[in-house]
């Protein structure tokens, strides 16, 4: 599967994102590890029959296209957001503020 | 339900922004101790292992997991509830091996999490410990009524009626002139000074491995099991008259060895444990006939006890219904 943000990548958008009120972007960032899942498991699928390869290749298609749509919609959320796109960093303005605890 | 202190929930976050935000969101958690640490080696398992705790991990993709604090964590306080919140995908999946293979984690919750959901759910795991630590509390409340060793196997299927032979020794004691001291004292100053005895007796029987059945008025009905129960029964009857000597109340005690017949009496709605048979009778015919700071024993106890214990013979001649010859006993003495 063809990507544009790693797998830790991900992980470390959605470890910021522990207040769910600002959890856009782990949310999108979510489905797309649940695409990378599903891509996986249909290659790991048995072929018997030609009706099985062309089930799983079409489940490989879309779930890539799905996974495409969906990592530049991240991109978009994530430069709207101003987040640091080197580092994946959550902008402090997004941060809710703790109380005094 | 009652406060425990003792509950505490540790949290261990190694970003200071969401360990201050679950700090702020499990503050609601009445009744409980919060504690937030950077990392797990900040975890000092010699005081807290003993303590039941929630253990909340909420681990971050750059963390090096924590698998061996888990597993030790676990192994140190087995009654603890742990989660973890990690990341959809590898780090999910590399906690889900831990959970499964080591059973280390009782749940893992996906981020990103719902704090509101999350807290809630933590609440309810409180009141289910909370639940469980007085029914255990219980439990071991109501073992205390229950006899101990082989016989408990009795209570497995406690059905009125259903009884169970045994090897056995059995021993009476009962408190010398009592009607006297009754009359000496009030009702409630007896009956005070009688439970004060009749507990450290059960104490020195439990020492001895013994088993109280059950209090007879001024005494107590015990059983002793094993191959060297002849033995523990009369070290515990020459240390119950040693220390009725010392508390100014003098006992006799009887003790009798031999096949007993255990079960269970009462009905549906109460039930009772007892021990019956000939060898029952005999002990307490003895206790009867013992004075003031006397043990008789058969002489069968004596045989099978194997050590040696000063004895003189009992000269009256014992004669109980349910034995064909006349029973030799024996005084013993400390």
């Amino acid at each position: 599967m063809k990507t544009k943000f790693s797998d830790q990548q991900l992980s470390l958008i959605i470890d910021q994102s522990l207040i769910y009120q600002c959890a856009c972007p782990a949310q999108v960032a979510k489905h797309l590890i649940g695409l990378r899942d599903l891509y996986e498991y249909q290659q790991g699928c048995m072929n018997q029959t030609d009706t099985d390869k062309a089930v799983h290749e079409r489940i490989a298609a879309d779930a890539q296209r799905a996974h495409d749509a969906l990592e530049g919609c991240l991109d978009a959320v994530l430069r709207l957001e101003q987040w640091d796109m080197d580092t994946l960093l959550m902008p402090k303005s997004l941060q809710k503020p703790i109380r005094s605890f | 339900m009652s406060a425990n202190p003792d509950l505490e929930i540790l949290i261990f976050d190694s970003n200071a922004y969401t360990r201050s935000l679950l700090l702020e969101n499990l503050a609601c958690l009445t009744d409980c101790s919060l504690y937030a640490h950077e990392s797990s080696h900040a975890w000092d398992d010699t005081g807290e292992k003993l303590k039941t705790a929630i253990l909340v991990l909420n681990h971050h993709v750059n963390d090096a997991p924590p698998f061996e604090f888990l597993q030790l964590f676990k192994r140190t306080s087995p009654n603890s509830y742990v989660v973890v919140i990690s990341s959809p995908g590898a780090p999910h999946k590399a906690f889900a091996v831990l959970q499964r293979e080591h059973a280390c984690i009782d749940e893992i919750f996906d981020k990103p999490i719902d704090l509101e959901r999350f807290s809630f759910a933590l609440s309810e795991r409180v009141i289910a410990i909370r639940k469980q630590q007085e029914l255990n509390h219980q439990h071991l409340n109501l073992l205390r009524f229950l006899p101990t060793g082989a016989l408990r196997r009795i209570f497995a299927q406690p059905t009125p009626g259903s009884a169970e032979l045994f090897e056995m020794t059995v021993m009476f004691t009962d408190i010398r002139d009592s009607t006297q001291l009754i009359v000496k004292e009030s009702a409630r100053s007896y009956f005070a000074k009688l439970n004060e005895i009749l507990a450290s007796q059960a104490q020195l029987i439990r020492q001895y491995d013994g088993m109280v059945v059950k209090t007879t008025g001024d005494g107590l009905l015990a059983v002793f099991e094993g191959a060297a129960r002849c033995h523990l029964a009369l070290k515990c009857a020459l240390a119950i008259q040693q220390s009725s000597e010392a508390q100014s109340m003098p006992v006799g005690v009887g003790i009798s060895d031999g096949l007993v017949l255990t079960g269970i009496l009462g009905t549906s709605e109460h039930v009772h444990f007892d021990v019956i048979g000939a060898h029952v009778h005999l002990a307490a015919r003895l206790c009867g006939k013992a004075g003031q700071g006397q043990i008789l024993a058969t002489h069968d106890v004596v045989s099978k006890a194997r050590f040696e214990f000063s004895s003189r013979p009992l000269h009256e001649v014992v004669t109980v219904r349910g034995f064909d010859a006349p029973v030799v006993c024996l005084h013993i003495q400390s």
